[in-house]
């Protein structure tokens, strides 16, 4: 995978994914062959209009759907990409009968590694998220920022290299919103794990990628790859930036007016 | 005690009143004790034939218990088969609600018949009726579990079984609770029923012989016995599912609170 002029190993790849959803008898096609290589260790983001096809997209990625044509590489070369990602679906999906505690160690459970080193590590990553002491509640009982952070904690602890977060911060207000992304950014610096992000928000795409894939309206094909090369931590406010979510707006604008 | 007074007043107060209208209209009007006895005659009679009552409603509650028991287990085992099996799905579904069309009060006497005058011809009652409310509740409980909840186990590689403990059965037992409640109060009209048809005990059996010798008071005793049976029934049970839905009742518990703040 990583032959040729690449010097940083790709860690995942998506190789000329085609998808049909058969709807009343017809084949309606959701995703063109769509190609992206993401580095180890980068983030990589998807955005697109709504509709597009992002999220049948990431469960193929993530081994829960069969592309009708196309493959997934891993850096093992062919394979089933599970085992190697993590996948964080749209809404939380946290268990309404497990604590916080329990849900966040819901992988070390399925993987049968052992519970007190799985509970010891959560722990840390609560204090890190600013969840200290809310180990023993219920989901119901925690904010719709608490859930969403729960079960990014969750995708951290699955001990997985690539992580699959398919609009993480999208259920939540501004505000939570921006401080959840500074976090992530610094939970992602420090753990050194590969990101692949699902999208809508221009903004969030470009304060936090290396890379951002930008797919045309359905069938989705990749419209235009940008690499964005700001030094982080990014300002929403400065010049290039606006600029790049500028241009990247007016694709998407255009794409959406297209379908 | 004095929680539950407090919480039902009003329940209390209307069922009083009740009680007071029947006392007063039955020394009125005169009526005969052999035809409407008064509640508190029903209520002395109650107590001084406490050991013949309770000696009539042990049976009726094993009856009960068996029924449900077997009705449950029977229950839990035909939802799997259903929820797992589609093709099982149709073959067995529209014949387990076929089934309920046929009135188990009819087929009770041919019960009797086959299983004889003792505790399991009763049971099979209870049983036959509590079965289809377990199945409807758990059938439903084990596909409420979200897709993307699925999507989420089956992203780390869970195998059915890891999928069927950690997710399918704790979200399916608030609903396979509400399935036992259904069950255990129609159980108890199930096995009186049973009774009343061909039984040497039960409270049904008691209703039946004391009407026979006009001891209508005893057969108001015997409805009484049988309503505290079955609200003695429904409040362990529902003890029961508070402990294992802790999480539920918690967070309920939470909720009232943060309300009347």
């Amino acid at each position: 995978m990583a032959r040729g002029i690449s010097v940083i190993p790709i860690a995942i790849a998506a190789e000329a994914i085609s998808k049909f959803f058969p709807v009343t008898g017809e084949r309606i096609p959701v995703l063109d062959r769509v190609s992206i290589d993401i580095r180890s260790g980068s983030w990589a983001t998807i955005i697109g209009p709504s509709g597009c096809g992002k999220t049948t997209f990431l469960k193929i990625m993530a081994g829960l759907l069969q592309p009708d044509s196309g493959r997934i590489l891993a850096d093992v070369g062919e394979r089933d990409p599970r085992g190697l990602i993590a996948y964080m679906p749209q809404s939380d999906t946290l268990l309404p009968w497990r604590t916080a505690l329990d849900n966040a160690t819901l992988a070390s459970e399925i993987d049968g590694r052992p519970r007190e080193e799985a509970r010891a590590k959560a722990k840390r990553l609560f204090a890190r998220f600013g969840l200290a002491g809310f180990e023993a509640l219920y989901p119901a009982e925690l904010s719709g920022g608490m859930r969403q952070r729960l079960a990014l904690i969750r995708t951290f602890l699955a001990h997985r290299e690539v992580l699959l977060l398919d609009e993480p911060l999208g259920s939540l207000d501004a505000l939570t919103r921006a401080t959840l992304q500074d976090w992530l950014l610094s939970v992602w610096e420090e753990l050194g794990k590969t990101i692949l992000l699902v999208t809508h928000d221009v903004e969030e795409a470009i304060l936090l990628s290396d890379r951002i894939h930008l797919l045309s309206a359905r069938p989705a094909h990749v419209r235009k790859e940008f690499t964005v090369e700001f030094p982080r931590p990014r300002s929403r406010t400065a010049e290039p930036l606006v600029k790049l979510k500028g241009e990247i707006l007016d694709l998407i604008h255009a794409e959406a007016f297209n379908a | 005690m004095l929680k539950l007074l407090k919480e039902y007043t009003g329940a209390f107060l209307l069922l009083a009143l009740f009680l007071l209208l029947w006392e007063v209209g039955v020394r009125l009007f005169n009526v005969p004790f052999y035809i409407l006895p008064t509640p508190s005659r029903i209520l002395l009679v109650f107590f001084s034939n406490l050991p013949l009552l309770s000696s009539h409603g042990s049976m009726t509650i094993l009856e009960v218990a068996m029924g449900m028991l077997i009705g449950g287990a029977g229950g839990i085992v035909l939802a799997l088969i259903i929820f797992y099996s589609p093709s099982l799905e149709r073959a067995v579904y529209p014949l387990i609600i076929a089934s309920q069309m046929i009135p188990i009060f009819a087929i009770a006497p041919l019960l009797v018949v086959w299983f004889g005058y003792g505790l399991w011809s009763k049971a099979t009652v209870a049983a036959l009726i509590v079965f289809f409310p377990i199945v409807v509740n758990a059938v439903d409980g084990l596909r409420s579990v979200s897709g993307e909840t699925i999507d989420l186990l089956r992203s780390l590689h869970a195998s059915e079984w890891q999928i069927f403990r950690v997710v399918r059965l704790p979200a399916s037992l608030p609903s396979f609770f509400s399935g036992l409640k259904i069950g255990i109060t129609l159980s108890v009209v199930g096995a009186t029923i049973g009774e009343w048809i061909g039984a040497k005990k039960g409270l049904g059996y008691l209703m039946i012989q004391s009407n026979a010798l006009l001891r209508i008071d005893l057969v108001f005793a015997s409805i009484l016995t049988l309503s505290l049976l079955g609200l003695f029934l429904f409040g362990a049970l529902r003890i029961i599912e508070q402990h294992v839905l802790r999480w539920r009742t918690r967070v309920e518990v939470n909720k009232t609170l943060r309300v009347k703040q």
